[in-house]
């Protein structure tokens, strides 16, 4: 199926540069406020940043060595990163610095520099509950099928999946599945597009889609589009430009992108820009951030928008990184 | 409220003194109130008196934006000092984490370190060898206070503190630990209480509330089997009233499912019933509304097909069906009310089948009515 991106109004098109600009300019301390405000999602934000900068096609846009080193002085005795020094580590922001080193190319500075590659695979492992197969954040015990994607995404980056009983982290998944072709947080749990994500790339990262009711599934995701053309997380909820992302990969994790009208998807996320500070928010006119950014230009990217390096509808990463690491 | 500020803001922020604001509002926070606090964050105009931060109308609090910035600045840093064990061991923690987490609900580490002090505090009291009354006087209100801390929070018009999975979990974890303590759960006193005070509320005021009904469903976990029959029905129709009064919340929907779905785990003969009631009612109310609610059809459609209703009750659903097609003027009401049927005919139970999914069926079957749903206006 042909874009038509081409035939897109002016005002409808990427502003690369302007994106660029508007994350590189994340990186910067230009007031202590900005910094000290958002210093407890900083690694997240980091991963969502140089992400969106090699779907750009600027991965040198951030500065490799000084990226390796903030990683770096995130992590724990426990193997564990906190979303920035001195920040209690958490498996979301583990899973993150996992994936930043990927991406760099620097996952063996894990053994060189860090507390090796087996202590971050030891302390995701630790996080699995042996008797239901999920896994929780850390040590306070909140379980969430987000935190179960996290282990299969960065275990798999390590070669380190053999640390956890996938069988029964799968089985868990399988758990999830609801009536209505939805998966959630957890069993019995409103079917949500974020969470099947999780569940889905979970399942593919397994060798597992076997278990998934595809049709199903893809009836309760392609009903996510809305007549603006944006995509929701769940029934009537507004369009959001990260549902771009939730919604569209695992369309094209179960092969059903063409579900939805793709073109009508595309339009929505370009509207949804500041052509001019650059980034991109939830909805056209809102204050644009550096998640949104991420998952909107990911979400281009699988529909091909020219330009764009390909993302790994399963990892959310570069397919060159992704194929580099595994091996594809 | 934001994170990202503008110069006019950074140029008001730095005429505020950061430590002074710190002490107004955590003070604020940490006294007693009957009932929770209404917090609300509030533009720096409304404070014309300089070095005043908080506005307090009984249990109405008002916090200012820059106070609360300051106040933050000020609680960060002190905490990342007493972290690092470079100040003294007497810090404020629960005053510090309670203005970082008024500030930003997803400060994980200023959450975790109150779950650490409390936990410490819980324990060494189990550990003593005084016991006795005074301890668990002591206990309860420990217990009592940060629940109040938290569900003011959870209860707020602070559109991110509502639905935030960080300070959810913390009242998960809170619930645990208590009821561990306790050893016994009452449904009405736990479970139904904490959905009148905090799940509905905290549902409506972020409305499809995902982490507060995740909540909802934990609770139900944690006391079901200490829940009578009248209990449950009690229960199911304080749901569905407030399913009633949010038609077009389908996180409340979906639980009202969930409750039906449990039910059917039941052998009593209650189940069936409870779920035609349920059904039977939530379709009288389809008749009337307008515009057509996604929510409402879906719930509709889901129990018209698992199975839980008589057919009698499917020849009403497909009557409705019609009758709500016939008056529907608007292309995306019709999209909808055609989907719900589609989706009941395709997935409905047969006689014996098992509703659980993951069948490994895969095609395309249903992917031109898929594509003919919302590609209207």
């Amino acid at each position: 199926m042909a874009q038509k991106f081409e035939q897109l109004p002016e005002e409808l098109q990427l502003a690369t540069s302007a994106h660029v600009k508007y994350i590189q300019s994340l990186d910067t301390r230009k007031d202590e406020y900005g910094y000290w405000l958002t210093e407890h999602l900083r690694l997240n934000g980091l991963y969502w940043g140089l992400t969106a900068l090699h779907l750009l096609g600027h991965p040198d846009a951030l500065p490799r060595n000084e990226t390796i080193d903030f990683v770096l002085s995130c992590q724990h005795d426990s193997g564990g990163f906190g979303a920035a020094p001195g920040h209690d580590a958490h498996m979301l922001s583990t899973v993150s610095a996992v994936q930043i080193l990927a991406t760099v190319d620097a996952l063996d500075e894990l053994d060189t520099r860090g507390k090796g590659r087996l202590q971050v695979g030891k302390f995701i492992a630790n996080l699995q509950n042996s008797e239901t197969g999920t896994f929780a954040g850390d040590e306070w015990g909140e379980e969430d099928t987000r935190f179960l994607y996290g282990a299969f995404n960065a275990l798999s980056l390590l070669g380190l999946l053999h640390l956890i009983d996938v069988d029964k982290a799968v089985d868990h998944i399988a758990a999830c599945a609801n009536f209505d072709g939805g998966y959630g947080v957890s069993p019995g749990a409103e079917s949500h597009a974020g969470q099947i994500f999780t569940c889905v790339a979970a399942l593919t990262i397994a060798g597992r889609q076997d278990l998934i009711n595809k049709e199903r599934l893809g009836r309760w995701l392609s009903e996510r589009q809305v007549a603006g053309g944006g995509l929701n997380g769940r029934p009537e909820k507004k369009e959001d430009v990260c549902y771009s992302w939730w919604v569209l990969s695992s369309l094209e994790m179960i092969g059903k992108t063409h579900w939805i009208d793709r073109d009508r998807l595309a339009a929505f996320i370009l509207r949804c820009q500041d052509t001019e500070n650059g980034g991109i928010s939830d909805r056209p006119g809102d204050m644009v951030d550096v998640w949104h950014t991420v998952f909107g230009i990911a979400g281009l990217s699988l529909l091909k928008y020219p330009g764009l390096e390909a993302v790994d509808e399963v990892y959310c990463m570069p397919k060159a990184v992704t194929a580099r690491v595994l091996g594809h | 409220m934001s994170r990202a500020l503008d110069p006019e803001t950074i140029t008001a922020l730095n005429q505020v003194d950061p430590e002074a604001a710190y002490r107004e509002i955590s003070e604020t926070l940490a006294a007693t109130s009957d009932g929770l606090l209404e917090i609300e964050i509030l533009s720096h105009t409304l404070f014309p008196q300089p070095g005043q931060f908080v506005l307090r109308d009984g249990r109405a609090i008002g916090v200012s934006k820059l106070g609360l910035v300051q106040a933050f600045m000020f609680a960060r840093k002190q905490l990342r000092d007493h972290l690092d064990g470079t100040t003294p061991p007497d810090a404020d923690v629960l005053a510090l984490t309670g203005v970082i987490l008024l500030f930003d609900p997803e400060y994980l580490t200023a959450a975790n370190t109150r779950k650490r002090l409390l936990q410490a505090r819980i324990s060494s009291f189990s550990s003593s060898s005084a016991g006795g009354g005074d301890d668990d006087v002591i206990l309860r209100d420990l217990f009592k206070k940060e629940f109040h801390f938290v569900d003011t929070l959870l209860t707020s018009r602070l559109h991110r503190h509502t639905k935030s999975p960080t300070l959810w979990s913390h009242r998960r974890w809170l619930v645990t630990v208590q009821a561990s303590r306790v050893g016994s759960i009452n449904f009405n006193a736990d479970v139904l209480k904490a959905f009148q005070d905090v799940v509905f509320v905290a549902g409506e005021r972020h409305p499809r509330n995902y982490y507060a009904w995740c909540h909802a469903r934990f609770l139900v976990g944690l006391g079901v089997s200490a829940a009578s029959d009248q209990d449950r029905e009690d229960f199911r129709r304080a749901v569905f009233d407030w399913c009633r009064k949010h038609h077009t919340d389908i996180s409340g929907w979906s639980f009202l499912w969930f409750l039906l779905d449990l039910e059917r785990e039941i052998p009593e003969k209650a189940a069936p019933r409870a779920s035609a009631d349920v059904f039977s009612q939530v379709l009288d109310l389809s008749r009337w509304m307008r515009p057509v609610s996604e929510s409402v059809w879906w719930f509709l459609r889901t129990v018209a097909a698992s199975g839980l209703v008589s057919d009698i009750l499917i020849e009403d659903f497909l009557g409705v069906h019609t009758e709500v097609l016939a008056k529907a003027k608007d292309p995306v009401d019709q999209a909808v009310l055609r989907a719900a049927v589609e989706w009941y005919d395709t997935h409905r139970c047969r006689d014996g089948q098992n509703i659980a999914v993951g069948d490994g069926r895969d095609g395309d079957v249903g992917a031109d009515t898929s594509n003919t749903n919302r590609q209207e206006g």
